[in-house]
């Protein structure tokens, strides 16, 4: 089986084409939702975009792994923080569009929300545990963690099955897109049992 | 599909429209799509020609009606009315109808009619979400709603056949459906093709699915939250992108409390949905 990339400028090409991905609809989107032009209610669209986007660059990041493996292309594993740090973007914008388009900069009521509704009370604990991966993500902090680094953050895979629950428990019917988002991200942690198991043990 | 203009009694009123695009794209008809912009997409094949109401049930006067008959029995008159959501947003739509009341009176319904049962269109054909669980949302069709006879007597109750001046477009409910201001969005039932006296209290769609988060009465309460989400305040669906968008505080009966609280003043149940 070929190797995916092997040059460093191919790793270049590569990031590119992610940056480009991740940035230039989330930049659209937003552009659209400003002049009224996504839909009768721009609000709603910007926040679901940003949600799911986050979602995809998830499972994006979670595979990066296991297609590194599969096709022995360790420079693969290069695209993994950029990924990861997507993740974050979208989903603080999912966040923040939720506070000042949804609520209005109503902090009380928000805070209520957060404490109140459990699928909102999930995904708000998902996005802190991505804000700390996020914030040690810096090679020199990875570095001076040592192995705590990677305890740290095997932490995306419970962030991971909390953001799926969140998905799936917003919406209104049971029979809906996010239920097959839960299905393939649990086959996707079950591909990865043994990696979890000894993270458990680890932290234990 | 083409709307037809309307002959009708115009109304006044100083509450802020939705505009007409968005009332007519953003729609909540699982039977085209749970997305509310599949409706728009999904409904504009439906067939709403010749189109009868079937009258069934404890009255004196049942059968099928042609719905141009209907249409004869009483003028056309425009109600603005405020429509808020079980998903906490809201609109204001210029509906064009007649009074419910007003034409369940010609069925003379006995002592016995304690409710109205209304029924949507089934034609798994021409609704892609009766085809299929998934694009249906997993909601048991056809789609039934229903009101107690005081409730569906009470002159607030509309039969809506159009809207901003026009005949009803499919995604709306065409081309008969019901509106009750009151009430959440979900009670008022689209594209009607039955309506049933009954004395006992109907199982009702979206309550059978989840009665813990949709009641029977559904009346609009700020102070009772859905379990997943606040009723507090509404959303405004209103001209303009997002830093336009506006909140408002969600009033008790939708604003109607004046005119229906009176229902409910024996009844418990209706404090909690």
């Amino acid at each position: 089986m070929p190797q995916l990339i092997t040059t460093k400028p191919q790793l270049w090409a590569l990031k590119l084409v992610i940056h480009g991905a991740c940035l230039l609809p989330a930049i659209w989107l937003f552009y659209l939702a400003a002049i009224d032009d996504l839909g009768a209610d721009p609000v709603k669209e910007l926040i679901h975009f940003y949600g799911i986007g986050a979602v995809h660059c998830l499972f994006a990041t979670l595979l990066v792994s296991p297609l590194s493996r599969w096709r022995k292309t360790p420079l693969l594993m290069r695209c993994r923080r950029m990924l990861g740090l997507y993740v974050a973007f979208y989903a603080t914008f999912h966040i923040l569009c939720f506070l000042v388009f949804e609520w209005q900069l109503q902090w009380i009521d928000v805070i209520d929300e957060v404490i109140r509704r459990p699928y909102i009370t999930v995904g708000f604990i998902a996005w802190l545990v991505l804000m700390a991966l996020t914030t040690t993500s810096l090679k020199l902090i990875q570095r001076k963690m040592g192995a705590r680094w990677v305890q740290l953050h095997s932490l995306v895979y419970p962030a991971f099955a909390l953001v799926l629950l969140h998905f799936y428990w917003s919406q209104k019917s049971p029979w809906n897109d996010a239920l097959l988002y839960a299905l393939a991200g649990t086959l996707l942690l079950y591909s990865k049992r043994k990696q979890l198991l000894a993270w458990v043990r680890l932290v234990k | 599909a083409q709307r037809q203009p309307l002959n009708y009694q115009r109304a006044e009123s100083n509450l802020d429209l939705t505009p007409e695009k968005k009332v007519t794209t953003y729609n909540n008809f699982y039977e085209f799509g749970t997305d509310k912009a599949d409706p728009a997409k999904h409904a504009q094949a439906l067939k709403t020609k010749p189109w009868q109401v079937a009258i069934s049930g404890e009255a004196e006067i049942t059968g099928s009606f042609n719905l141009e008959d209907i249409l004869k029995w009483n003028p056309l008159e425009e109600r603005i009315y405020r429509l808020r959501c079980v998903e906490a947003w809201s609109m204001v739509i210029p509906w064009i109808g007649f009074s419910l009341g007003d034409m369940l009176k010609r069925f003379k319904p006995t002592s016995k009619a304690k409710y109205v049962v209304f029924k949507t269109l089934h034609d798994p054909a021409q609704m892609p979400g009766q085809r299929n669980r998934w694009a249906g949302g997993g909601i048991n069709y056809p789609y039934v709603e229903g009101l107690t006879i005081a409730e569906a007597m009470h002159p607030l109750t509309l039969m809506a056949v159009g809207l901003y001046g026009k005949t009803l477009p499919p995604q709306n409910g065409a081309p008969i459906r019901l509106v009750v201001p009151w009430k959440y969005g979900f009670k008022s039932i689209k594209s009607i093709v039955s309506i049933h006296f009954s004395e006992r209290r109907p199982r009702t769609t979206w309550h059978d699915l989840a009665p813990n988060e949709y009641g029977f009465f559904a009346n609009v309460n700020p102070s009772v939250a859905h379990p997943r989400w606040s009723q507090a305040s509404e959303r405004i669906i209103g001209s303009g992108g997002i830093f336009s968008q506006k909140r408002r505080d969600t009033e008790l009966y939708n604003g109607y409390g004046e005119q229906v609280a009176s229902l409910y003043s024996g009844i418990k149940e209706n404090h909690f949905f």
